[in-house]
């Protein structure tokens, strides 16, 4: 695993963390709201939870890569026949 | 009292025509396109920016990107004038104009490796008009993206329920990508997935909302989504979060459209008011030619021509 997929990993866990952190404060602080500064910390789980995963997983395989680049230069020869 | 619904079958076969009679000779007489041709998104594939998309993928995305508050801000403004201006500039501009211009700039961008219609013009007038094309577009997106984040900031503020709906939608939007793109799901399949957690998002969003009230710390927030979105890949986040979005807009659009047909419903404003009303900077605007500008993504944008050779053309 490379440094930048356990990074990912770091912050998709943060993410998920701070979003439930910010959701369950509106039960515990501010009733049924997520507030001022929880709310930031909500938000800042979400960007965590869009970007991290991109780190983690985010890549495409370089089989798949392969396979399609195979299957377009096959389509390609196929038009050049034609 | 004419009944809404007349205009609604009026308006469905004027498109369908347009789209079997006009929009065939563009494909076969002008743009000569051919299924068997390769696509950028095939040729330069690269698992990021270029990643060939299924057709309804597509059509989402491209949908989902002009379709968003535009064409809802545009003609309720345009109401002003009466109903009458509104419907026609857009039946007459939006078939003859403006998905002409959307179709026309993605084939070509298409045509030339997927580059971005600065570049398309580069190649096909100067350099010189390469240069100024960027230009403009870096100005018009600084305006385009100001006047979205005031619009988006001020919903936020005055509705927060919507707020955490949209925060919580983004993860879902990436969850279904990752779904169709790295576990292989059907797409109906990713699709049902994905509409069932967003109708979650939506209660959950009505039950607890997203309480900022500093109109500043808003802006940052939008403008960071903003850096964060154009950062990451394509099939990601942004197609994705398209794809599910036209979905949600056409259930919108049938449910309205069916409660129209059962309500009969009239106008409920006359056909036309009057030809100068204070519609811009509140100063008399005439019909012609300020319903062009009123009027944008619903009928006839140049930032289409952005979407499609900078989002589009490499799926």
């Amino acid at each position: 695993m490379k440094v930048k997929n356990f990074a990912g990993m770091i912050m998709t866990f943060l993410g998920i963390t701070f979003m439930i952190y910010g959701f369950a404060t509106a039960f515990f602080y501010h009733p049924y709201k997520i507030y001022e500064d929880n709310a930031i910390i909500f938000i800042l789980g979400s960007y965590l939870i869009i970007a991290g995963p991109g780190f983690w997983i985010g890549e495409v395989p370089k089989e798949v890569v392969a396979r399609v680049r195979k299957e377009a230069l096959g389509a390609k020869e196929e038009v050049k026949k034609e | 009292m004419i009944s809404v619904w007349i205009f609604l079958v009026i308006g469905a076969v004027w498109y369908l025509t347009f789209y079997f009679t006009y929009g065939k000779f563009l494909q076969n007489k002008v743009v000569g396109a051919e299924e068997k041709r390769l696509t950028p998104a095939h040729k330069n594939f690269d698992g990021i920016d270029y990643v060939p998309a299924n057709k309804y993928i597509l059509y989402g995305h491209h949908v989902g990107a002009i379709a968003g508050t535009g064409p809802i801000i545009g003609p309720t403004l345009a109401m002003a004038w009466g109903w009458l201006p509104a419907l026609l500039w857009i039946l007459i501009a939006n078939a003859i104009l403006g998905a002409v211009h959307d179709y026309l700039a993605l084939m070509a961008s298409v045509r030339y490796e997927g580059k971005t219609i600065a570049t398309v013009t580069g190649n096909v007038i100067s350099n010189r008009a390469k240069y100024i094309f960027l230009w403009f577009i870096l100005f018009s997106l600084i305006l385009i993206i100001a006047a979205f984040i005031i619009f988006d900031v001020s919903i936020f503020m005055l509705r927060p329920q919507v707020a955490t709906a949209i925060l919580i939608f983004m993860p879902i939007a990436i969850f279904v990508g990752v779904l169709i793109y790295k576990f292989n799901f059907a797409l109906k399949y990713a699709l049902i997935v994905g509409l069932l957690l967003i109708l979650v998002a939506i209660w959950v969003g009505y039950n607890v909302p997203l309480v900022i009230t500093d109109y500043n710390t808003w802006v940052t927030i939008l403008l960071i989504y903003g850096w964060l979105a154009g950062w990451l890949p394509l099939w990601y986040l942004l197609q994705p979060r398209d794809f599910l979005n036209v979905y949600i807009m056409w259930g919108g659009i049938i449910l309205g459209a069916i409660a129209l047909i059962i309500s009969f419903a009239s106008f409920q404003i006359p056909a036309l008011t009057s030809y100068t009303q204070p519609l811009v900077g509140y100063k008399p605007s005439p019909i012609w030619p300020v319903i062009v500008l009123v009027i944008a993504c619903g009928a006839l944008s140049g930032f289409h021509s952005l979407v499609a050779s900078g989002l589009l053309q490499g799926n």
